[in-house]
Parts: C-alpha cells; sequence; structure tokens
C-alpha cells in the first residue's frame, strides 16, 4: 500500500510541477514578450530569417524532387531574403502550429498560406495581404458534392487540424463528422483512399489538386466568407510588422505577386485565376480596408 | 539373482563429437543398491538421465521390465511413473504448497482422487518428519528440508526404481545426514535404487554394489568392502586416494 | 488559467480518452494473445511456424508504429484493401504489441530453469501437463512486471493516432490549441487526462506483481 501511495503522490507532484512550468512559461512569455521575437535590426544582424512554410501544399509551399521549396508563398519568401541581406531557413509547420511557432519565437514570419481572421488576429499580427481565398469542398467525380446538405448520416469530411475550413465547418456544421489529419500529405492520400465522400480546405488548394489529378470535381467553390492570406508575425513585433507591409507596397509597383503568380501558379490554373487570386500592393478588389 | 529391472546395454552417449558414455553395459536388479561413483566429467550423471530419457541415446538400449526405454515413445510417460529421480537441485514447484508439490503428479498423472493422494503424501511427509510443513510454500523450507519433500514427491508415484543424482552435494553439512538417513530407510525396505554420490562412507553403508566410472566406462565394480578396502585397478586407486589426506607435516 | 474554457472543452477530452480507452485496450488484449502464442512457439521451436514468427517479431519490434499505422492506413487501400481507422489503429498496437509481449513472455519462459520441466517429466507428466501446471503459472508470474511496462508503453505510443485522424487525447489537444489558441489549458488537461488513463495501470500492475511474488525467486 505504501508503495501505491508514493506512487500517486510521485505522478501527482509531477502533474502539478508540470502544469506549474507551463503555466508560468506562459505567463512570463506575455508579460516579456520582447525576448520571443525578433526585430528586423536583430534579424539583419543574425544574418538569418525563420520562414514558416508548408512542405506539401502543392503549389504554395511544397518541397520538389530536388529537395528545394517552391510555391507561391516560397517565391515571396525569397524576395524577403534578398531585400533583407539574409539567408532564409524555412521552417516546415503544419497548420495547427502556425499560431504556436509565432508565439514561441520559433520563427519570425509564417507565409504558410494563413487565412486572415479576427480570432487570429488576436494571437498574431497579420501584414497586408498577397492573395484572395475563400473555401471549397472537393469531391469524387462518382458523388460530387455541390451542397454541405447532401453529406449524409455517417459520411465524413476530411479536413486539417487548424485550417479555416475546420474552423467553418466546426461551427457552422457542427452535425457534419469530421475526419481530421494533421499534414496535407495525410489528408490527401486519405482522401483518395475514398475514406471520407469530401475534402474541404482552402478553394485554391482544393481546385489545384481537382486540376492535378483525375477523377474528383470541386463541387463547391466559394463557401463562406471571402477571405484574404497574408503574412504573420508575433504580436507585438512592430518593426518587422511594418517593414512587411512597406515592402508588400512596393512590391506592388512592379506587380511582384504578378510575376509571382505566373512563375509558380500558372501551370496549375492557367492564366484565369491571375486577377481574382493575386492581391497586389496589399490592396483587394473590393471595397474593405485592408488589415 | 533377481529379477533385472533395469538392463542398460553396451550404450553410446555423445554431445556432438564429445563420447560422454563410451559403450556401458549394466544390470540393476530389483531389491538392490546400486551406488556410482567416479571423478567429475566421468558420465555418472548423465548415466542417470539417460535411464530416464531426459537424454537421447545415440546407440545400444536400455529397458525397464524387457520395455524399451525411448524418449519419443509414447509409453515414456507411463515408464517415467515406474522411474522417480530425484535432483541436486531438488526443484520442487515454487509456485505450489509442499502438499501441492507432492499430490501434482499422482493426481493428474496417476488419475488418483485428491483425497486417496493426501493420505498417502501426509504419512509420507510424516514419515520423514515434515508433516507439519504440508502447507508451507518450498522457498520457506530449507536445504534439507526441500530435498526430503523431493524424495517423498517422488515415492508417492509408488516407481519401482529410484534415481538420486548427488542429492546431498548442494546441502550444507548439517543437513547432508538427514536427507541421507531417509535413503538409509528406504534401503531398509528393500527398494530398488540407483544412487550417483561423492559421500563415500554413506556409499559404503548403503550399496549393495559399488560401480566405478572413469571416461565414459565402467572401469570396476565390486562390493562396498571390495571396492573401498581392496580396489584392483590404479584409477580406483588413484580416486579413492582423493578422499585419504595425510597429516600435514609442516616445512622445516 | 481558465476555468470555463477547461469546463468547455472537458467533454471531448472525455470522448479522446475513451477512445484512447477502447483502441487501446482493444488492441493490448489482442496483444497479449498474440503474444502468448507467438512466445510458445519461439521457445518450443515449432518448425516452420518459429521461423514465420521470428521474422514478425524482428519486423515489429523495429520499426515505429507510426510508420505501420501509415502502411495499413494509407497503404493497404492502394492495393484495395480498406480498413477504418479505429481498426487500423487496434491491429497496428496488437502487431506492435504482439511482438513485445512475446518476447517479454518468452523470457519469462526461459528464466524457468529446464530442470523445472525436467522434474516434472520425471513425475510422469507428459509435456503437456508439464507446460500447464508447471511451467506456465511460473512464467505468467514472473512475466508480470515486463507486461505491465508494455502496457503502460502501448497505452503511450496511442499518441501517434492523430496521424490516421483518430481523435485521441494528443491530437485533441493540438487541435484545440490549433482551433482556439488556449495553449495552458489544453497542455494541462492532457497531463491530466494521460495520468488518470496511466497512473491505474501502474498501480494495478504493482498489486498483481506483489499477489504472484510467492512464485518464488531463489530460496
Amino acid at each position: 500500500m505504501k508503495n501505491i501511495l508514493k506512487k500517486i503522490a510521485a505522478t501527482g507532484l509531477a502533474a502539478v510541477t508540470a502544469i506549474g512550468i507551463i503555466g508560468a512559461g506562459t505567463a512570463l512569455a506575455s508579460e516579456d514578450a520582447d525576448t520571443l521575437y525578433r526585430s528586423v535590426d536583430e534579424i539583419i544582424e543574425s544574418g538569418t530569417i525563420n520562414i514558416g512554410v508548408f512542405s506539401d501544399k502543392s503549389p504554395f509551399g511544397y518541397v520538389d524532387e530536388y529537395g528545394e521549396y517552391q510555391g507561391y508563398d516560397v517565391y515571396f519568401a525569397q524576395r524577403i531574403g534578398e531585400d533583407l541581406g539574409v539567408e532564409i531557413n524555412y521552417v516546415s509547420t503544419e497548420a495547427a502550429n502556425r499560431i504556436e511557432y509565432l508565439q514561441t519565437g520559433k520563427v519570425d514570419i509564417i507565409l504558410a498560406n494563413f487565412t486572415v481572421t479576427p480570432e487570429r488576429a488576436e494571437e498574431v499580427d497579420f501584414a497586408l495581404p498577397y492573395m484572395n481565398v475563400a473555401l471549397g469542398v472537393v469531391s469524387h467525380d462518382d458523388n460530387v458534392i455541390t451542397d454541405l446538405s447532401q453529406v449524409e448520416e455517417g459520411q465524413q469530411i476530411i479536413v486539417i487540424s487548424g485550417t479555416t475550413a475546420e474552423t467553418y465547418l466546426v461551427k457552422n456544421n457542427p452535425e457534419i463528422q469530421l475526419q481530421k489529419f494533421d499534414t496535407y500529405a495525410a489528408a490527401k492520400s486519405a482522401f483518395e483512399n475514398g475514406t471520407g465522400v469530401a475534402w474541404a480546405n482552402d478553394n485554391t488548394e482544393v481546385i489545384a489538386f481537382a486540376i492535378e489529378n483525375e477523377g474528383y470535381t470541386v463541387g463547391i467553390d466559394s463557401l463562406g466568407s471571402a477571405d484574404t492570406i497574408a503574412p504573420a508575425v508575433t504580436k507585438g513585433n512592430d518593426s518587422l510588422l511594418s517593414w512587411l507591409n512597406d515592402e508588400i507596397v512596393s512590391l506592388g509597383e512592379e506587380n511582384f505577386f504578378h510575376a509571382d503568380y505566373e512563375a509558380t501558379l500558372a501551370d496549375t490554373y492557367g492564366l484565369d485565376y491571375e486577377d481574382t487570386l493575386v492581391v497586389e500592393g496589399g490592396v483587394i478588389a473590393a471595397a474593405e480596408e485592408a488589415e | 539373482m533377481s529379477e533385472v529391472l533395469i538392463k542398460i546395454d553396451n550404450i553410446l552417449k555423445k554431445y556432438d563429437d564429445n563420447v560422454v558414455l563410451d559403450g556401458l553395459s549394466l544390470d540393476i536388479h530389483e531389491g538392490e543398491v546400486v551406488v556410482v561413483v567416479g571423478p567429475s566429467g566421468c558420465g555418472k550423471s548423465t548415466l542417470l538421465r539417460c535411464i530416464n530419457a531426459l537424454e537421447p541415446i545415440q546407440g545400444g538400449m536400455i529397458t525397464f521390465r524387457g520395455e524399451k526405454i525411448d524418449g519419443r515413445s509414447k509409453t515414456i510417460t507411463a515408464l517415467r511413473q515406474k522411474i522417480g529421480m530425484v535432483f541436486q537441485s531438488y526443484e520442487l514447484f515454487p509456485h505450489k504448497t509442499i502438499l501441492d508439490n507432492i499430490i501434482l503428479a499422482p493426481m493428474k498423472v496417476q488419475k488418483r482422487s485428491r483425497a486417496d493422494a493426501r493420505k498417502e503424501a501426509e504419512e509420507l511427509l510424516d514419515r520423514v518428519g515434515l508433516l507439519d510443513k504440508k502447507d508451507s510454500f518450498p522457498r520457506q523450507l530449507s536445504g534439507g528440508q526441500k530435498q526430503r519433500v523431493a524424495i517423498v514427491r517422488a515415492l508417492c508415484m509408488h516407481p519401482d526404481v529410484l534415481l538420486f543424482d548427488e542429492v546431498t552435494a548442494a546441502l550444507d553439512p548439517e543437513m547432508v545426514r538427514e536427507v541421507l538417513d531417509v535413503i538409509l530407510s528406504l534401503a531398509k525396505q528393500w527398494k530398488t535404487m540407483v544412487i550417483v554420490t561423492h559421500e563415500m562412507s554413506f556409499a559404503r553403508a548403503v550399496a549393495d554394489r559399488i560401480i566405478f566410472i572413469d571416461q565414459g566406462k565402467i572401469v570396476e565394480e565390486g562390493t562396498p568392502s571390495e571396492f573401498f578396502d581392496h580396489p584392483k585397478t590404479e584409477r580406483a586407486q588413484a580416486f579413492l586416494q582423493t578422499f585419504t589426506f595425510d597429516k600435514v607435516e609442516k616445512e622445516a | 488559467m481558465n476555468w470555463e474554457v477547461i469546463q468547455s472543452y472537458l467533454p471531448l477530452y472525455e470522448k479522446a480518452a475513451l477512445l484512447t480507452l477502447k483502441i487501446g485496450w482493444l488492441g493490448i488484449a489482442f496483444s497479449i494473445i498474440l503474444g502468448f502464442v507467438c512466445a510458445i512457439i519461439r521457445h518450443y521451436k515449432i518448425p516452420v511456424l518459429h521461423r514465420i514468427v521470428g521474422i514478425y517479431i524482428e519486423l515489429f519490434r523495429n520499426t515505429p508504429l507510426l510508420i505501420q499505422l501509415f502502411f495499413l492506413y494509407f497503404g493497404l487501400p492502394k492495393i484495395g484493401i480498406a480498413i477504418d481507422a479505429e481498426f487500423c489503429g487496434v491491429l497496428g498496437l496488437a502487431l506492435l504489441g504482439g511482438a513485445y509481449m512475446a518476447e517479454s513472455f518468452r523470457s519469462g519462459l526461459e528464466s524457468i530453469e529446464p530442470i523445472q520441466t525436467e522434474s516434472a517429466l520425471s513425475l510422469g507428466m507428459s509435456r503437456t501437463q508439464t507446460i500447464w501446471h508447471v511451467i506456465l503459472p511460473q512464467a505468467i508470474s514472473s512475466s508480470v512486471p515486463a507486461f505491465v511496462a508494455n502496457i503502460v508503453f502501448l497505452l503511450k505510443e496511442t499518441s501517434v493516432f492523430s496521424a490516421i485522424s483518430l481523435m485521441d487525447l494528443m491530437f485533441t489537444a493540438k487541435d484545440l490549441i490549433g482551433l482556439y489558441s488556449k495553449t495552458i489549458e489544453c497542455l494541462a488537461m492532457l497531463v491530466i487526462f494521460y495520468l488518470i488513463i496511466l497512473l491505474p495501470v501502474s498501480i494495478v500492475g504493482s498489486i498483481v506483481e506483489k499477489k504472484l511474488r510467492f512464485a518464488g525467486f531463489g530460496e
């Protein structure tokens, strides 16, 4: 009996310590946020910038067969590196940990196709947008879902944990069963295997998928609100934020993002989407103010 | 001479290329006590283990009342009931009480009732003075007590022959006597036994015949007084020498 | 610490804990049976089977569960065999666990000296009787510590289930953090729930170990 009590006491102590450390750590972090992000000067001085991108979300952030990072986001990241005069250290992120990585200073900028939402804006600081996006749903040709009500009881929609598609469905369609994966690669694979009746993600992504793979149709090409994608920095990192915003505005003058599209996305989408997808100079075509 | 219970006929036993028993022949008669002695490694333990087919033989034959002893045959379990064996490390079943240790085989193998087996077990335990330990576990007993239980366990199967493999070699000296006394009383009851031992005075007292084995062959055999007082072969003489000591004379 | 948040997440964590327990224990149960059978086959060197089992054990002890799950969940459908995530999880755990249990059990078997077998045989017991009455009881009780360790290990391994979309505790915590950013609360609850699952196993294991210790070790 003594032994058992000892065990309980020991684990209890460990648990309290663990929680204490986590709590203290986060408390400290929010008080002393300086230490968790680097200013522009610090970045330039160190000679390297850490940028979080996707390694498996083609054609926005992915690793090609030569082991090199490519994609619409990465093209922009390259330019940032050049203009700052630093090396780029690409950090592969998952959708669900993008905020974490900024909050813990693991990366300086998130350029992982990050959609701007009010909830996220509470946790990180967004720069000007560089892309338009909405949600889309792709399904197999033999059972095209054109409306969410078509999803029957017991069928599942595949989403990736930490994406706006997930948030949207959890909030607006809680009755639909979700099959969650933590990486794009896994989600795509499962979708191909037919474990879910549809895959909900950014419409740009699902459209690209349907174009590149036979047998799939994007039944819903615009779900939820029209959103934008913007770079994000750790909350409070004003120097980097304003540098980024200035950068985006000046890049607009050379139509940088159009060139980006043509270099990285044209092969997938053709040129039709260019004007709807690209946001140049941080200015959205609609009347809404940019963040 | 009484009936031959076990006939060991020209057996060959080897491990890979190492010959341990080399053309050995021996008859064990009913009611006799045969003591096997010899230097370490001479093959005496192996001989016992061949008799109840714990080891296979590569040549020759061993029979019990004319029936061949073969580890792979279907009759081996029946034969083994008739040939009891007690090991140097007693090997009681540690997870069972003393009583259960003794009645397990009679019940499962001979299909005797629990009551019947219990009765006999308790009688035998009483005779060796261990009745009060019947519900204890082996780990609670001393070496000598465990060995006496092992003997009782073998006896409870009503074997025709008992094999003893250096049963006191692992015991503290005080306990050796209590075990040997049990064996002596069995001898008095005309039990047929084959005993491998190093205890020379005991051998002398209990044996009807001494067999001396060296390097896998029988080198000499005879009655105890013949063997101990007038060993015929040089090797037997040399062997017996190892048990006698001249008084130490300190150097000048 | 935001207690309201914790309260609102509680049902999700409970659901995840139940899933972890269900798949975990099903997998463990099968792994014990599988391990038992394999250990006997290996120890008694049953022809042909014992080589196959040997390969299985080496393969599954030397590859991580994650890889095995990937094969089962993502790989098999490519050759036409579709299995659902929960079945995959149970199967993966059973196969991985079986390999570990087999080895634990086999060393338990081998720790019972061969003389125990011999002493039973000399009494005229058959091989089967010897295994059933003498060897197994001792082998099982001497394997218990290793068994308990394996069980705890397997329960912890369930944290990789997120890879195949199973909402276990780990994934639930991660997902909630990704959605709502309440990191401390989510992690704290994660730790507590794992403790709730693992501690009883450890405790029961200790009790069982003590009870079975009569299978005397040493004189």
